[in-house]
């Protein structure tokens, strides 16, 4: 062998050598059988891997498309759910969300879960077919479908449900009918009305105030109406504790000072009030004396038509002549004209002054054992002509001053009051004007709930008169002075000036007194209502509110702040309102906002203050409500005037024994902080005050709340909100396992 | 000429200063004022005036100046003499000053406003005689109620306790803003004495004062602040070409100490005409400033200017002598000059390659073999044939020696007719040097305007001898020319044409040679070329070229700069300047004026006395020319608006239609467009129809209810919100009830 292989391997070598030019082509020969081998066991041993590849990317795209198809459903949810346009069409998501209340209550819970379908072909769900269309040329087919469940009842009345939506979105193949993507998600929703009692207040106060009569610092309620008409309360809780509202049932009264210059378009109504209306009457006291009926010209907004005898009301009254033996304009004007002349004139034994002077001198000083005194009274019973008239206190008074008017003998009937009332009402010893609560110009009519009365005064008094008088069997002429007939204080002793009597079905004394009995919701409204209608604790009233109800819960403020915020194109900063959103505790700033936009209420649960500035509607039927339960409402802006768009509700309620509820800082407050401000919505709060030195409304601006409609009458009323959340997601790739039963 | 002249004669005549230590200095400015004042240049005489205040009291000052104001036709002058000769006036008549009039300070300031002028001598010393603060009130007095200069100057001989007072200092800082320019010198010349930080504000606008004496005065001041930016001013002052400026300026170098002047000095002394006066005085300089950095500096520049500036010698003595005389060193005079010499050569040698000198060799008279040539050398005059012969001769001259012989006898017989100087320009192209550097050198004074011509073409001589005589010759008659061709040979990419730029720069005067090589240093990006030229600068140190160079260093980056701001330490170290010149005064930084000195110090930065040309980059960075252009600018689209109609298409872009993809949330209709938010009102809007809700909707919840509610939310918050305090109690109300 050995030999041959020695033999052999020199030829081998020179054919080698020999062929050596063919060696390139039988290399490339080589490459491609070694190529094809392996691109035969690729394709043989690796198609399995290949497929899989495949699958998995179509299956890729398949969940893309589905997701697509899945947010366009969210999308098209939360832009229908609260879009009236939807009203008349089934397959909209505010007509699904919104039947369930035209739904038999055996039909709806808690009887029985109520749900609605809703189907999406690849038509109505276009975003998503754009993108299938995209990602796999026209291959994929997406098709969505929903349920609304509404699961359980939140509140009863107005009815308001909480529930899930729930939404399956199948994406497939158009070529391979076994290939299957499905995405289930569930999100849970709540449909409530916003709607409340408080919305249909413009003012709502819970406690007594000190302000409403203020003069530079006015408040203008502009009400709603006709067809319907806007309420505001003014309560008395924590009344201060004078010895006027002492044995007091019910409420302490509250009284707005009547200006009838300023409140010209109210004396008709308040004339004709619905209390006790006045007979009509003239413009000037009609008194013999000429310079006293031009002095009451435009000092009284009301006088007696023409003067009354007093001699049918002493008739009518419980009256004695001795009643008048003690009044000190009388036993004046009788000295002055009787005593005084009689002595002058002393003539002979039996001449009248002689007996005068004789008569004077037996009594002793004591009036009512003068004969010729008693005479005189009982010729002025019979001579005396009763008038009156109706002025307010800033014709009367000028801030510690008398006016001239007031000072006039005859109008002088008022100079104990002002003693009287810093002893029993201080508030009453200021001259004010009520505030606007019938609007800036008082032709928008309210109801007004509370213990609210006018107050303005009469001014009484005897006119003078010239009578003769038989005295010694002969015939005088006598000439008696005008009498003011005084305020008396009730608590007092009575005496014949507050003895009831019947003048006018109105005047039930004789004196001068402050008009104090005519409620001021008389004017339009039947007589006075103390409490808000069907509430018998105005106190204890609160937005109605549950713990179901709620939307969004935030820890603190800036939670809130931070998750519903929209900055706008002009770098101005949007809130976002949706449903109740409840505020753990914490002041809220929303000072920086210029606009909200949406439809909820912002609830402050626990202590914490809400600074405001000018905040606007991004679209009028937005409605706002921010209810600070332990806070105020603070007013924060660099514009001295401020506009709010919202309901402002600071009605404090808290359960800490600790704390004094009665106490100024616990009570819930709207704090313009030297601001004029403007409310386009509501204000309802425990304590309104207008004037302080460092947080009250500035001389000459104004708190001014318009009543918005939207809230009086939503568009709304039923607010549908989507939760963020996903409370069910899964994702489904086999066909035999479809979610689709 | 006064008997300065003839004793600065006598120095300079023997060259050693000896009698220069006798100078009455005083004496040396009075008549270089009175020189001055009769000179034509109206700045010369207005500074002079403004001098011979100092010598009000000479008569023969005051007699020059009335001479001078009768024939004076410069209203500055006449003012300026005016106000002068008022103080120089004294009536005959002593002021009778009445015991009423100077009971109070008020009183004497009064009586100083209203007595007339002449007589303010007196007053002035019934003045001296009241107390110092006497006198500080009635300084501020009159200062405050007069601007009158004739008043004022009087004034400000009171004694240094009374202007030294803060009152007194404040009211002359006010007067800094006089426009009479005698006053003003008067008033910073006492500022800078008493306290030169007051001065500090108005600086920038003196330093640019029209006057300038004014400005001269301003740069005393602002030596004590700034020494740096004194000395640069001045520099550029005396290096302007203005002759007026540079005698007033010069009064400078006898304010300011001699080690900052010194190399001011030695450009004047390098400068190619100095009038004599001024060399006088720069003797006197010299001599009396003994200074081992102005010793140096001046070798250096004897060194490399002596044989162009043959008083450079005289002056190199001086420099030395005065060492010696001072005591300031124990070398003999001689071994001085040795030293200094083997030092300035060796940093020569370190900085510039220069090419090797060929020594002029003593020529001897050579004995020539031609008869003719001999008989005309013999000849102590010729006629005219003789003259033709001689020509007739030269041109058939060939050999070196015989031209050579050719030469002396034109030079001999000043035969400088336009035939010799054809023949000596045809020596020109000779070979050999000992023909060609005789022939220019005759030719320099036979007809400079025909050798001008060759000096461009012999300067670049292989021959070094002839090559470097001939830019000597060139340097030296045509100066202006050979700064036109170096300017252009400076850039040459060959390197022999460099070395020629290089060593004419060498040759031409250094200032004119430091303008083409900033010139060169602002334009160019070749840091080799910059490299090879900047010896010249260092062996010429100036403080102006360092300052210079840091301002060139400053607008430019990277390797440049670096050399740059080298080459200026350098030049500051050959110099001995301070690091930090331009630190400012200790007391700025007392005074806690730094941030103001640091504002005025950036405007004293940008003030140049230099007549600088405008590049074009300057021009479009300034002000005027880019509100011009915006000018143009608005007019060209004005124009361009009113004679073209745009297009709508191009005004609005095409409205895209949009798919009504917006829903509206109110009430059911489409979005309507929003109002201002600040201004929306709810009833902008269509109300909605109102009704009462049923009354089953205002269900409202009871107290039990409520608190129900209120004890489920307190369980689901934290503590934190139910028992946390309430914050202190900030908003009382006026709590009216109680």
């Amino acid at each position: 062998m050995n030999k041959l292989i020695h033999r052999l391997m020199p030829q081998i070598r020179i054919r080698r050598s020999y062929n050596r030019s063919g060696y390139i082509l039988y290399l490339v020969m080589s490459l491609l059988l070694v190529w094809a081998i392996m691109t035969f066991s690729l394709s043989r041993y690796k198609s399995g891997a290949v497929n899989l590849l495949s699958h998995t990317s179509m299956q890729s795209r398949l969940t893309c498309a589905a997701a697509a198809g899945m947010s366009e459903i969210w999308a098209l949810a939360r832009l229908q759910a609260n879009d009236k346009i939807g009203k008349n069409d089934e397959t909209h998501f505010y007509n699904m969300l919104n039947r369930v209340f035209d739904r038999n209550s055996n039909e709806v819970p808690p009887a029985q879960p109520y749900f609605c379908e809703r189907a999406f072909s690849a038509e109505q769900l276009p975003y998503a077919s754009i993108l299938a269309e995209e990602i796999s040329a026209g291959n994929i087919e997406v098709r969505g479908h929903c349920r609304i469940y509404f699961t359980r009842l939140i509140r009863k009345s107005p009815p308001a449900f909480s529930g899930h939506i729930e939404a399956i979105v199948t994406a497939r193949p158009k070529s391979d009918s076994q290939e299957i993507i499905e995405i289930k998600e569930r999100r849970d929703f709540k449909i409530i009305d916003t709607r409340d009692i408080f919305d249909r207040y413009a003012l709502y106060v819970k406690d007594y105030g000190f302000d409403y009569n203020r003069t530079l610092q006015k408040l203008y309620i502009e009400g709603l109406g006709p067809p319907v008409r806007s309420s505001v309360f003014l309560g008395s809780r924590h009344a201060p504790p004078y010895q006027a509202f002492k044995g007091i049932s019910g409420p302490a009264p509250i009284f707005f000072d009547f200006d009838f210059q300023q409140n010209k378009n109210l004396v008709p109504a308040l004339i004709g009030n619905l209390h006790s209306p006045i007979p009509a009457g003239g413009v000037e006291i009609p008194s013999i004396n000429g310079s006293v009926r031009a002095a009451s010209k435009d000092n009284v907004f009301w006088a007696v038509p023409m003067p009354l005898r007093f001699k049918p009301i002493y008739d009518r009254g419980d009256f004695r002549d001795s009643d008048f033996y003690t009044v000190e304009a009388l036993q004046q004007g009788y000295y002055k004209t009787f005593v005084e002349s009689a002595q002058k004139t002393s003539g002979s034994q039996y001449s009248v002054p002689a007996m005068i002077l004789d008569d004077w001198n037996r009594c002793g000083g004591n009036y009512a054992d003068s004969q010729v005194f008693r005479m005189v009274v009982a010729t002025s019973i019979e001579a005396w002509n009763y008038l009156y008239a109706y002025t307010d206190a800033r014709h009367l008074w000028d801030d510690s001053s008398w006016t001239a008017f007031a000072k006039k003998i005859q109008f002088s009937g008022l100079s104990d009051y002002i003693e009287t009332m810093k002893r029993v009402h201080p508030d009453k010893t200021v001259a004010g004007n009520m505030p606007g609560i019938f609007g800036a110009d008082d032709k928008q009519p309210v109801i007004l709930e509370g213990n609210v009365f006018f107050r303005f005064f009469k001014i009484a008094f005897f006119d003078e008169f010239t009578t003769s008088m038989t005295l010694g069997g002969k015939s005088a002429s006598v000439e008696m002075p005008a009498i003011p007939l005084h305020f008396q204080d009730a608590a007092g002793n009575a005496s014949f000036l507050n003895r009831a009597v019947r003048v006018h079905g109105l005047e039930k004394q004789l004196m001068s007194r402050e008009v104090d009995e005519i409620p001021v919701n008389s004017l339009f409204e039947i007589g006075v209502s103390p409490y808000p209608q069907n509430v018998q604790a105005p106190e204890n009233l609160f937005p109605n509110l549950s713990v179901a109800a709620i939307s969004y819960r935030y820890k603190s403020p800036e939670d809130f702040i931070a998750a519903n915020t929209t900055q706008m194109a002009d770098n101005s900063k949007r809130l976002k309102i949706d449903g109740i959103m409840y505020i753990e505790s914490g002041d809220l700033d929303l000072s920086s906002f210029k606009s909200f936009s949406g439809h909820g209420m912002i609830w402050i649960g626990f202590r914490g203050d809400v600074y405001l500035g000018d905040l606007a509607k991004s679209k009028p039927a937005d409605i706002l409500k921010i209810f600070a339960q332990d806070g105020n409402f603070i007013i924060k802006s660099d514009r001295p005037d401020v506009k709010i768009s919202a309901s402002l509700l600071a009605l404090t309620y808290f359960s800490d024994p600790q704390r004094n509820k009665a106490a100024l800082e616990n009570r819930g407050k709207l704090i313009p902080n030297r601001h004029g401000v403007e409310i386009i919505g509501n204000l309802a709060v425990d304590y309104l005050f207008l004037a302080d030195r460092n947080y009250g409304i500035p001389a000459g601006k104004s708190l001014v709340i318009k009543h918005d409609p939207f809230l009086f009458t939503p568009v709304y009323p039923k607010w549908s909100t989507i939760g963020p959340v996903r409370t069910v997601y899964s994702v489904n790739a086999s066909r035999e396992q479809s979610f689709f039963k | 000429m006064s008997k300065i002249s003839k004793q600065a004669d006598m120095t300079k005549s023997d060259g050693t200063g000896g009698e220069s230590e006798n100078f009455s200095l005083p004496e040396v400015k009075l008549s270089i004022c009175l020189e001055e004042l009769d000179s034509s240049d109206t700045m010369t005489r207005q500074s002079a005036i403004a001098q011979l205040h100092d010598f009000i009291s000479d008569s023969r000052a005051v007699t020059a100046l009335k001479k001078r104001r009768h024939i004076e036709t410069s209203q500055e002058c006449i003012a300026d003499l005016d106000e002068i000769l008022k103080l120089a006036l004294t009536e005959k008549e002593p002021l009778k000053i009445d015991e009423s009039q100077t009971g109070s300070p008020a009183r004497i300031a009064q009586l100083w406003l209203t007595t007339p002028v002449a007589q303010l001598a007196g007053l002035f010393k019934h003045l001296k005689s009241i107390s110092t603060e006497d006198q500080i009130m009635v300084f501020c007095e009159v200062l405050k109620n007069t601007g009158e200069t004739a008043r004022i100057l009087p004034l400000l001989e009171l004694s240094r306790r009374v202007l030294a007072a803060d009152t007194s200092v404040a009211q002359l800082e006010n007067l800094l803003s006089s426009n009479v320019s005698l006053l003003l010198i008067r008033v910073i010349s006492l500022l800078i004495k008493l306290q030169p930080a007051r001065l500090m504000n108005r600086l920038p606008q003196l330093l640019v004062h029209q006057n300038l004496q004014v400005r001269l005065m301003a740069i005393k001041g602002l030596h004590l602040l700034s020494k740096a930016q004194a000395i640069r001013l001045l520099n550029e002052l005396i290096s302007s070409g203005n002759r007026g400026r540079q005698y007033s300026a010069f009064t400078s170098l006898f304010v300011l100490p001699f080690e900052d002047t010194g190399d001011i000095v030695i450009r004047l002394i390098e400068s190619p005409e100095l009038p004599e006066n001024l060399e006088h005085v720069i003797r006197y300089l010299v001599y009396n400033n003994p200074d081992l950095r102005f010793f140096k500096r001046i070798t250096l520049s004897y060194l490399m200017h002596g044989k162009r500036i043959a008083r450079l010698q005289s002056y190199w003595h001086l420099a030395a002598r005065s060492l010696v005389v001072s005591g300031l060193t124990q070398k003999s005079e001689q071994v001085l000059k040795n030293e200094m010499l083997a030092t300035a050569r060796e940093l020569i040698r370190t900085h510039l390659k220069q090419r090797e000198e060929v020594k002029e060799e003593n020529r001897l008279p050579v004995r020539t073999r031609n008869q003719k040539l001999a008989s005309f050398a013999a000849a102590e005059q010729i006629d005219k044939s003789q003259t033709r012969q001689l020509l007739e001769l030269c041109s058939q001259l060939s050999d070196s020696d015989e031209i050579l012989s050719g030469i002396d006898l034109v030079n001999k017989h000043k035969l400088f007719s336009g035939e010799f100087c054809s023949w000596l320009e045809s020596l020109l192209d000779s070979d050999s040097a000992q023909v060609v550097i005789p022939a220019i050198k005759t030719l320099e004074q036979a007809g400079q305007l025909r050798l001008l011509p060759h000096l461009p073409v012999l300067v670049f001589s292989q021959n070094i001898a002839v090559a470097s005589a001939s830019l000597e010759t060139y340097a030296g008659i045509f100066p202006d020319k050979l700064a036109e061709k170096l300017k252009l040979w400076l850039r040459d990419k060959d390197s022999k044409i460099r070395a020629v730029a290089y060593q004419g720069l060498l040759k031409v005067d250094f200032q004119r040679a430091r303008e083409i090589i900033m010139s060169l240093f602002k334009s160019s990006r070749n840091i080799e070329l910059i490299k090879y030229y900047s010896p010249i600068l260092l062996v010429n140190p100036d403080r102006s070229t360092a300052y210079k160079l840091s301002i060139i260093a400053e607008s430019c980056s990277g390797e440049l700069k670096k050399h740059f701001t080298l080459l200026a330490h350098e030049i500051q170290q050959v110099l001995g300047a301070p690091e930090n010149e331009d630190q400012p005064a200790s007391f700025i930084n007392d005074a806690g004026l730094m941030q103001q000195w640091a504002v005025i110090h950036a405007k004293i930065r940008q003030i140049s006395y230099e007549n600088r040309q405008m590049e074009l980059g300057d021009l479009f960075g300034s002000k005027g020319m880019n509100l011009a252009l915006a000018g143009l600018l608005i007019i060209a689209a004005l124009l361009f608006i009113g004679n073209f109609e745009i297009p709508s298409n191009l005004r609005q872009p095409a409205q895209v239609p949009v798919a009504p993809t917006t829903f509206s949330n109110d009430l059911g209709g489409m979005q309507a467009d929003a109002p201002a938010e600040t201004v929306s009102r709810p009833w902008d809007y269509q109300i909605p129809e109102l009704a009462t809700p049923p009354a089953s909707l205002y269900q409202n919840q009871s107290l039990e209810e409520f608190a129900a509610v209120h004890e489920e939310l307190a369980r689901e918050t934290t503590a934190s919100s139910t028992q946390a305090a309430k914050k202190s109690p900030q908003i009382r109300l006026e709590e009216k009830f109680r």
